[in-house]
């Protein structure tokens, strides 16, 4: 049975600016998109008494925003981090507070702007400048970013249990099909798996089309009751069931967190909440900041036992026309890189049935969120009905 | 031309680390309280919480967790040497220790293998801890 706050609150507005080489600031992104979001959900902006604000790579907005927006009186207002599983985290706790009445429409923003003119791509993660001694031994062995850790997650997972190649590439190929379906992807190029394979490496296991794109954007969801939500423009997307998982990679010996995520435990708490099985779960849009990511959350979430992912996603199950329809908009690795907000924007759109030629059954949309090396953990379980 | 300095001058509470590496060892911390190894270099023991923690020397023994391959430069010492492997190596000590492997080919390493301190001279004199496979 459905735990009785499931399905009491929704998602009824969504704004996404334009995403990719958008050479704006991370708080005139947020701003676009709150008023994108507003207008999407057909509310006016005195209507909105909540705020919740994640900041990106850049850390380009903050509680400021508030003031920028010219948001007069709120009765909620903070800025959270948790990394990539802030969204689903903002969302979450936006819930919690309008089903309790503190609030009656939170916005949850993300924006950032990693992409400067005249940069290389990834250099606002790469944090390749350090002081300390200690700290720059990283780059001289050659660790920057999160690439080389996953990339390690991934020839683990190989070495542990025969995963292949080509497996990882298949989840590539199959969310390049996907992509080509949304017109806010920023890589829409068919991609076959020859191409794959001649993608240059950036990390061995991972070419670079196994690693997400680094966008500009900002993203604006708007969380209120599933009441008020049934009045508005939009279908309402009701929030099913929600989970969080926090696992401290402890850098000790003899500990395995590239082989065994946090959404193993988050998974069924979510479902619990929703009183729902894994089997119910009619789409996932999960956060794939690399493919290993989305084989080893698919692993976790029990989709497949530990160590099956590669050859469970090997038939093109995730893709347009498969079993499991997966990041069905194209995902961070082909349409664009909002931390947890990419999964969710998806979600919404599928939930509301918006998806065009790409809309899959959306009866259950299975939503995560990741941050860190498989550090930190959100799950939404999203749906067009409230039970 | 002169060579570029490639590791910073360290702090007094990173020294040892380096002082160790120029002199062949693996010298790490050890909390004098409950005797649990930690790494990086810490002021107080994040197991117990004591303020007395002492330099030892490691066995430089370790096991490989996992590895890759770096494919591109973006440091001197990259240059010429891709792909660079990179390897997570467990050591008895109980530290997982995120470094590089050397004197092996990449398409013989593999998780769980045993691998061996070794000790790295850079040209402007830094020495950095690397793995090399054990030999038996």
């Amino acid at each position: 049975m459905a735990h009785p706050m499931s399905g009491k609150a929704a998602i009824c507005g969504l704004g996404m600016t334009e995403m990719g080489r958008v050479y704006k600031s991370a708080g005139d992104l947020a701003v676009e998109a709150v008023h994108l979001a507003l207008k999407d959900a057909g509310l006016d902006k005195s209507q909105v008494d909540g705020l919740l604000i994640n900041s990106g790579a850049t850390g380009g907005i903050n509680l400021g925003l508030h003031q920028k927006l010219g948001l007069q009186e709120l009765n909620v207002l903070t800025y959270m981090q948790g990394y990539g599983s802030s969204a689903g985290q903002m969302i979450q706790y936006a819930s919690m507070a309008v089903e309790n009445g503190m609030a009656d429409y939170i916005v949850c923003v993300f924006a950032d702007n990693p992409l400067k003119e005249g940069k290389r791509t990834g250099d606002s993660y790469a944090n390749r400048e350090r002081p300390d001694a200690m700290a720059a031994l990283y780059p001289i062995y050659g660790y920057a970013g999160a690439i080389p850790m996953y990339a390690m997650g991934a020839q683990r997972h190989m070495d542990t249990f025969g995963t292949t190649q080509s497996q990882l590439g298949q989840i590539a190929v199959s969310q390049r099909e996907w992509a080509a379906f949304n017109e806010q992807a920023t890589m829409r190029k068919p991609m076959t798996m020859a191409d794959y394979h001649a993608s240059p490496w950036v990390v061995e296991p991972f070419h670079i089309v196994d690693c997400c794109l680094v966008s500009n954007g900002g993203v604006a969801v708007i969380v209120t009751s599933a009441e008020r939500a049934k009045d508005l423009k939009q279908p309402p997307v009701y929030i099913r069931g929600w989970a969080q998982q926090h696992n401290h990679d402890t850098g000790r010996a003899g500990h395995d967190p590239l082989l065994y995520g946090p959404g193993a435990k988050a998974g069924p708490r979510a479902l619990a909440m929703a009183g729902a099985s894994i089997d119910d779960v009619t789409q996932c849009q999960i956060y794939d900041c690399y493919t290993y990511t989305v084989l080893v959350t698919l692993e976790d979430y029990g989709f497949c036992a530990k160590g099956e992912g590669g050859p469970f996603v090997e038939d093109g199950k995730l893709g347009p026309g498969g079993t499991l329809p997966t990041n069905t908009g194209g995902g961070e690795l082909s349409s664009f890189y909002m931390w947890g907000m990419t999964p969710i924007t998806e979600a919404v759109i599928q939930g509301r049935g918006h998806g065009g030629g790409r809309q899959a059954p959306n009866d259950l949309i299975l939503t995560t969120g990741n941050g860190g090396v498989l550090n930190y953990h959100a799950t939404l379980l999203l749906s067009p009905h409230a039970a | 031309m002169s060579d570029p300095t490639w590791i910073p001058e360290p702090s007094p509470q990173t020294a040892e680390f380096f002082k160790g590496a120029r002199e062949g060892k693996l010298r790490l911390q050890r909390c004098a309280a409950c005797e649990r190894w930690g790494f990086p270099p810490m002021s107080v023991c994040t197991n117990c919480g004591s303020n007395d923690i002492d330099w030892a020397t490691a066995s430089g023994k370790g096991t490989i967790y996992s590895h890759g391959r770096l494919q591109r430069a973006y440091h001197p010492r990259h240059t010429d040497r891709l792909p660079l492997i990179l390897a997570q190596v467990d050591i008895p000590e109980g530290i997982r220790l995120m470094t590089n492997l050397i004197d092996i080919a990449p398409e013989d390493v593999k998780v769980g293998d045993a691998v061996t301190a070794s000790f790295e001279t850079f040209p402007d004199g830094g020495v950095l801890p690397v793995f090399s496979p054990h030999k038996t």
